[in-house]
């Protein structure tokens, strides 16, 4: 039983990691069609900006702000020079070339710090463990689930409340009649890639705090798996991909824990598998609804 | 050549259209005068969407100059063209059809009340005043449209005849000084289009400064709306008047009914 309940804070970890990326990869979807495979290199770059700032002695709090800025403003230039010249040529052109994007970040954060694992060290408070009945927690744990859950609301509150949300809704059910309607998509676009760059670096910022270890490479798996959560849930659709992030995480985890030891560590087949599955019964995912851009 | 009186809105000076070799529009000049509604019609594939496009924006010219109040507009972008008073609709209805009617109406007014992110952040009085007045000035539009009751509603859930109201609503909240209509009776029953016609008979009372430029299929709809009709075949302008022109325009029966008078005296 006391298993039982470890795996399912591990899983709600995990699951809340993976849907701060997952929305944002959703988020950028919604408006330009793009699958931005350069996404997950975002929590990379965001790791490394906050570890580079706390050998400089920046305090820690103040190193997460910058660290958060700086991946924004990387986002927003690598939109401006990488995407936006390709806007016209098709959505296959932007999978490439984020494709390339992403294998330059890597290639620039392995040639200035190298390829080896580093350890982010953050605040001793955060590693303390709370007792829970017969259960010990990181402070970390809630940090991410509160990340998370903040985020989400702020989220919420710009889709729903403001100008930018309503530009964002507009241009996701009909981009050509919100052209018409004076809404500069240009300006649009990079909003969302701000709005999901800041995800992307909030989710690497509390993954490394949780699991320390971090490397040049660190982004591009689990930018792979948020990006499968998102299709699980629906891509697209801000919802569908927390709850495809929870649905993955919460199979990553129960397969590692209870399959049998020969194979548990085939953990990532087993999660490529349901995506195939899923996408056989639900080819636009639990919560898409056959959306077609225009 | 360029000059143009106070009371032009929209110039068009030898402008054609070519996509990969097909001359869509073909050396078209023509003049849209302030305050008045005129008719663009013609048959399927004359060009009339394409014009309406590239006045709007969304394609450029190959050659020629359109201008906009004495301004080269061949360039510009839908949503600054927007932003200048260009309005349109479509052929297919494009509503935010997930959004509720009032917020499809808000889209298109929201450039019209401007703040900064610090001002919202704050919420100031200039945030506060120019939500109210977003808020107030779209309500108003709707009820000229007599559609306020729908505001709440979602766009895609409503009848089709709503649907398009809202849409011609959408454009007024750019405040446009042109209007620009494409098929707005196609799908409709001539109930539908009568009432159609009234509601942009009273959107322009209300607007006379406003410029309209419709395109329809709809002879009773055009001729009981327009001042001034133009008639497009093969990508040019082939003939253009009033209205009671157009009707005995020799050219234009030729176009629609085939052969014209020259058919039927041989037919006889």
């Amino acid at each position: 039983m006391n298993f039982f309940i470890a795996e399912i804070i591990n899983a709600i970890k995990l699951g809340s990691i993976y849907a701060l990326i997952a929305i944002g990869y959703s988020i950028v979807y919604s408006i330009l069609g793009l699958i931005n495979f350069a996404h997950g290199d975002l929590m990379m770059v965001a790791v490394y900006s906050l570890w580079v700032l706390m050998n400089l002695k920046i305090p820690f709090a103040l190193a997460v702000i910058l660290a958060v800025i700086i991946t924004m403003l990387l986002a927003i230039i690598t939109e401006r020079v990488a995407y936006r010249p390709l806007l016209n040529n098709g959505e296959e052109t932007l999978i490439i070339t984020s494709l390339a994007v992403s294998i330059l970040l890597q290639s620039i954060s392995q040639a200035v710090f190298g390829i080896d694992n580093k350890a982010l060290k953050v605040p001793v408070f955060f590693t303390k463990r709370i007792q829970i009945a017969d259960f010990t927690v990181s402070v970390m744990n809630f940090v991410i689930l509160a990340v998370t859950i903040v985020s989400v609301i702020v989220l919420a509150f710009i889709l729903k409340k403001t100008r930018i949300g309503l530009a964002m809704r507009a241009i996701k059910d009909n981009s050509l009649a919100a052209d018409f309607m004076g809404i500069n998509r240009k300006a649009v676009i990079v909003a969302a890639f701000g709005i999901g760059s800041a995800l992307a670096a909030l989710a690497g910022i509390t993954y490394t705090g949780e699991y320390v270890s971090f490397d040049p490479q660190m982004g591009f798996m689990l930018g792979i798996k948020a990006f499968i959560a998102a299709v699980i849930g629906g891509l697209g659709s801000i919802t569908g991909a927390a709850l495809g992030a929870f649905v993955l995480a919460f199979l990553e985890i129960f397969f590692a824990g209870y399959l049998p030891d020969s194979i548990a560590s085939y953990q990532t087949v087993f999660v490529f598998l349901i995506l195939i599955l899923v996408l056989l019964v639900r080819p636009d995912g639990l919560l898409g609804k056959n959306a077609k851009r225009s | 050549m360029a000059e143009s009186n106070n009371s032009t809105l929209i110039k068009i000076e030898d402008v054609s259209a070519v996509f990969q070799g097909i001359t869509a529009v073909d050396n078209v000049r023509f003049t849209l005068e302030k305050g008045k509604i005129y008719g663009l019609i013609g048959t399927n594939g004359a060009g009339k969407s394409t014009l309406l496009n590239m006045i709007s924006g969304n394609i450029h010219p190959t050659s020629g100059r359109i201008l906009y109040k004495g301004k080269e507009i061949n360039r510009s972008s839908s949503h600054t063209l927007a932003e200048k008073g260009i309005a349109r609709t479509f052929q297919n209805l494009r509503l935010f059809g997930k959004e509720t009617v009032i917020e499809n109406v808000k889209v298109a007014g929201q450039g019209k009340f401007r703040y900064s992110v610090l001002q919202m952040l704050f919420n100031t009085k200039t945030y506060r005043n120019a939500e109210k007045k977003l808020n107030r000035n779209s309500f108003d539009i709707l009820r000229n449209l007599d559609i306020e009751k729908y505001a709440e509603r979602r766009a895609d859930s409503l009848p089709y005849g709503i649907q398009r109201k809202t849409e011609i609503a959408r454009c007024l909240a750019l405040n446009p000084n042109l209007l620009l209509l494409d098929e707005p009776a196609a799908g409709m029953n001539p109930k539908e289009s009568a009432q159609l016609v009234k509601d942009i008979r009273e959107v322009h009372k209300k607007n006379p400064e406003m410029t309209i430029l419709i395109i329809e299929h709809d002879m009773k709809v055009v001729m009981s709306l327009c001042d001034y009709i133009y008639t497009m075949a093969s990508g040019k302008i082939i003939d253009e008047g009033t209205p009671e022109e157009i009707q005995n325009s020799e050219k234009v029966i030729e176009l629609y009914l085939g052969h014209g008078k020259y058919a039927e005296s041989k037919r006889a």
